[in-house]
């Protein structure tokens, strides 16, 4: 009888180590995902181009602080409606590309065209009135990775305001 | 005096005057914001103290905070930002150097009357030097470098040694590949309603200049050293109501 009491003994302490093990491999995967976007983030920073999949990736991160591959990240941005159609992952990131996502996300009206058309070229507009890219480039331009970030910065900062 | 007695007492002379490190140490964390120790990034910890010369970066949707000395000088940083802490301090001194890699920061100065306080931040572009309480600066290859919301007074310098001062609601902007930063008063004219000139301007050159349609927020070139040396005056300003017949 002590021999079986001894046992479960034993086997409630297994359990308890198990699930206290489990729970530090969890606590130290979110840790190690959330710093591995820092490394990202300095690659990028050293890009001279910009993809569509960096866009993708770094909304994703932006809107649910994580990201995993671009597939999924590309749906979870399709659902909130901020993916773009008919661009590849590898796809070089133009200003209008951008300020599309950026529109989107931020459910931008400064521009009336961009509100009927929708289309890059006035969602840059719309960019440009809120203050968050310049008006002296072009929607044609491709974006470098440290302007990215910069847009991003600005984007953040805005909607921690609102 | 004795060569050793002079010694010993010029060393501990020197002990009590030359600065030592500041303790730098995070007050708030929100979201991702790590230090860089060799080649890892550590997890910025409320109440963990960190190195002289410092790297911290943070992620989206992520800041946070950092005193850089005991007298409660304060370093926001906002998502998506690196920069890299300096500071020292003694009795009567304090020293901070925060360099700018990307991203945006608010800076908190306090004054105290008896320490002698100098806080700089650099970017690739400029440097700014807090003479008040507080400063927003961001950097990015596409707008510059940025002071903004300033309360009390900003010295800003470009890389040639171009200064300006800001101070209120004026804000400096140096742009990459740009040899002049922006008119400072360029971001106020949009929101005002009446022409802006500084009181030490004659009668005669108010009214070329209103006749022109003009005023001292104008282009890149203008002048703005009459509005720089009248910084935390009392303004004068004069309306002229014309009612529609």
């Amino acid at each position: 009888m002590a021999g079986i009491m001894k046992g479960m003994v034993y086997m409630k302490i297994e359990k308890t180590l198990i699930i206290s093990v489990l729970i530090l491999i969890l606590s130290i995967s979110t840790f190690a995902q959330d710093l591995n976007q820092l490394d990202w983030l300095n690659d990028l920073d050293g890009k001279s181009a910009a993809t569509y999949g960096d866009a993708v990736k770094i909304f994703a991160i932006q809107t649910s602080g994580r990201s995993s591959s671009f597939r999924a990240d590309s749906s979870l941005l399709e659902k909130s409606g901020i993916a773009l159609d008919g661009y590849s992952e590898g796809e070089e990131l133009s200003r209008g590309m951008l300020a599309k996502m950026t529109a989107r996300y931020l459910d931008l009206g400064g521009s009336l065209m961009y509100m009927v058309f929708g289309a890059e070229r006035y969602a840059f507009r719309a960019c440009v009135a809120e203050g968050i890219m310049r008006g002296d480039a072009s929607e044609n331009d491709i974006i470098s990775g440290p302007e990215l970030v910069e847009v991003l910065g600005r984007v953040s900062e805005i909607r921690g305001d609102r | 005096m004795k060569p050793l007695a002079m010694t010993i007492l010029s060393a501990i002379l020197v002990c009590y005057t030359v600065s030592a490190f500041a303790e730098i140490s995070v007050l708030k964390v929100s979201g991702t914001a790590a230090y860089r120790d060799g080649k890892r990034w550590v997890p910025l910890k409320a109440g963990m103290k960190l190195p002289e010369g410092v790297k911290v970066s943070t992620g989206a949707n992520s800041s946070a905070e950092l005193r850089v000395n005991s007298i409660n000088h304060t370093v926001r940083i906002k998502p998506l930002t690196m920069i890299q802490v300096f500071s020292k301090e003694s009795k009567s001194t304090t020293n901070t150097h925060i360099g700018l890699k990307r991203g945006g920061i608010t800076a908190k100065v306090p004054r105290d009357a008896r320490v002698k306080t100098v806080f700089k931040v650099s970017t690739p572009i400029a440097t700014s030097s807090v003479r008040g309480t507080e400063e927003d600066i961001s950097y990015g290859p596409g707008s510059g470098m940025m002071i903004y919301d300033v309360r009390s007074l900003v010295e800003a310098k470009n890389r040639l040694g171009r200064s300006k001062f800001i101070s209120g609601r004026l804000k400096y902007v140096q742009q990459l590949n740009l040899p002049k930063s922006f008119n400072i008063a360029n971001d106020m004219r949009s929101r005002s309603l009446v022409a802006v000139y500084g009181s030490g301007m004659t009668g005669d050159e108010v009214d070329a200049m209103l006749y022109t349609g003009g005023d001292q927020t104008g282009g890149p070139e203008s002048d703005t050293g009459i509005l720089d040396n009248q910084m935390q005056q009392d303004a004068r300003v004069r309306l002229n109501i014309t009612w529609p017949e």
